[in-house]
């Protein structure tokens, strides 16, 4: 059975782009595009990998990841965190959150496969 | 070698046998005879006016660099650019320099200049590159729409087989990415576009500064009556709904606190001699509003320019008052190593500290540092809002903390308190 990979990311052209390679690629790609709700989803879903943006409406991707890791369901569910911003404090206060792994953007289809891959092994 | 700023002969002498002219004809030049330019060029004769006009013209010299009162403005600014960029120039050397070589010197005092203008705005943009709302999301945009450009021009030339669908659907997104790539990019362009020295006052904090320092902080027609804001605003230059109110409460607070504390009761101990805190005993005031008195009213007044800051619990710069040497970031990220923070780590407490600014021009200055606590509602914490007031430090200061402006254009090597890595190489 196919891994799930929950996109959590409000630009629809890049879900479309990164949908279309992860699901080539032999992944169930399920897709979400809000803040607000996001921690929700992912309980409800549970996918074996998250891929989500920082910048979202309603709720950052910061405190969406803060809120999984206190949650014990999702301490140890794979974070694959995306982030226009490339600064060396986000990505401090990603790793304090506990993140899987950190990717700026703009990233190469290559190097989000490699991750993903990394993470799902 | 030329020596002594009184020797105006000698340098009209080695001008004159570098230019290979003979006395006699120099003399006959300027309409002197032969002894009396003898005479001038051993010194035995005081020279000005047009003689000395006359001899600076055929000897093609800055009359400047003959004149016996002292310093020519182009030795005092080679002087001024040496000192600046660390290099160590005594003043003959800079008279040699500026007399040897006048074309020279000129281009070097052309360069300072402009590499002082630069520095300005690099610290002004690496301000606003870190800290512009606008800007950030500007950036953010652009940075997007390259990402999903990227990964959709990947996947149609990756070479693979490809539903016509979905080429037909990737090659639209990406004519759909590129317009607003396109438009994104020149709303950045525009937005960047400001004046070729000055960064334009983008945020309603800048534009109140701005609007501040047009006035020198001080608002002459408060310190006796209470005029209507509204008219002051009106004749400013501020026009963000944001900009007025924040301008109102800087009104608003500079009223109350010369209503508090008017020249007239402070003349006795002007220019300031005392410490701050007997100093707002004496006059049953805050120490807050004393700071913002001393930093306000003119230099004539108080005897020495203050500069000031002050700035909330989370670092937000509320207020800004620059003086030369003691640069600081026009946002949040100021250097954790002021002493305005240990202030706010000890609320009600008035701190004094010597400090060293590490940037250039930097100097050494007197810093006052305080917090209050104040209550706006009862039963819940009061809210911090901490002040540093600083003026030049003229004596010798045996323990000084050495501090920056920001992380971003500081280069103390070795600094526990670093955020973040510097853009300048090396320690100034």
């Amino acid at each position: 059975m196919a891994k799930t990979v929950l996109l959590i990311e409000d630009e629809v052209n890049i879900i479309e782009a990164l949908s279309f390679i992860l699901s080539r690629n032999g992944w169930d790609v399920v897709t979400h595009s809000n803040g607000h709700d996001a921690n929700e989803v992912i309980t409800r879903r549970e996918p074996d990998l998250v891929v989500l943006d920082v910048m979202l409406p309603g709720k950052s991707g910061f405190d969406i990841l803060r809120d999984l890791r206190r949650d014990p369901r999702h301490q140890n569910r794979p974070v694959l965190m995306l982030t226009a911003r490339g600064q060396s404090k986000d990505r401090d206060m990603a790793e304090q959150l506990g993140v899987s792994k950190f990717m700026t953007k703009p990233f190469s289809n290559t190097e989000v496969l490699d991750a993903v891959n990394e993470l799902l092994s | 070698m030329i020596s002594g700023v009184d020797q105006i002969g000698a340098r009209i002498r080695e001008k004159r046998i570098q230019l290979r002219i003979r006395q006699s004809k120099l003399a006959q030049i300027v309409g002197i005879s032969p002894s009396y330019l003898n005479l001038i060029e051993h010194d035995r004769r005081r020279i000005g006016g047009k003689l000395l006009t006359d001899l600076a013209d055929a000897l093609s010299l800055d009359v400047d660099l003959l004149s016996e009162d002292g310093k020519s403005s182009k030795v005092a600014r080679l002087e001024e650019a040496a000192h600046y960029h660390k290099v160590e120039m005594q003043t003959e050397s800079a008279r040699e320099l500026a007399t040897r070589f006048p074309a020279w010197s000129s281009f070097l005092i052309d360069l300072d200049r402009n590499v002082r203008r630069l520095e300005a705005k690099i610290d002004a943009l690496s301000d606003r590159l870190s800290h512009d709302p606008q800007l950030a999301t500007s950036l953010h945009e652009v940075i997007t729409t390259v990402t999903a450009i990227r990964a959709t021009s990947s996947i149609l030339s990756g070479g693979d087989d490809i539903d016509p669908m979905w080429q037909m659907r990737f090659q639209r997104n990406i004519s759909e990415d590129s317009l607003r790539l396109a438009e994104e990019a020149q709303a950045l362009v525009d937005y960047l576009d400001a004046d070729e020295t000055e960064v334009r006052t983008g945020t309603p904090y800048e534009e109140v500064e701005a609007f501040l320092r047009e006035n020198d902080y001080h608002f002459e027609m408060m310190e006796k009556e209470t005029p209507d804001i509204d008219d002051i605003l009106n004749n400013s230059a501020i026009r963000s709904t944001a900009g007025r109110l924040l301008a109102r409460n800087a009104l608003e607070t500079y009223q109350a606190d010369a209503t508090a504390l008017p020249v007239s009761s402070l003349s006795g101990d002007l220019p300031i001699q005392v410490g701050l805190l007997q100093l707002a005993q004496k006059h049953s005031c805050s120490i807050p509003q004393l700071m913002r008195r001393l930093a306000c009213l003119p230099t004539n007044i108080v005897g020495r320019e203050f500069g000031m800051v002050s700035m909330d619990v989370t670092g937000s710069i509320l207020f800004r008052k620059q003086i030369d040497g003691f640069h600081m970031p026009r946002f949040g990220s100021a250097c954790a190593n002021w002493p305005i923070f240990q202030a706010l780590q000890m609320p009600m407490r008035l701190l004094e500290d010597v400090v060293i600014h590490t940037g250039r021009e930097g100097g050494t200055f007197h810093t006052y540092s305080y917090c209050e606590a104040i209550q706006d509602n009862i039963g819940r914490p009061p809210r911090l809002v901490a002040h540093m007031l600083f003026y030049p430090h003229t004596q010798e200061a045996a323990q000084a903390t050495r501090v920056g402006a920001t992380c971003r254009v500081c280069a103390i090597a070795a600094c526990p308190s670093r955020r973040e890595p510097s853009i300048l190489g090396e320690e100034l």
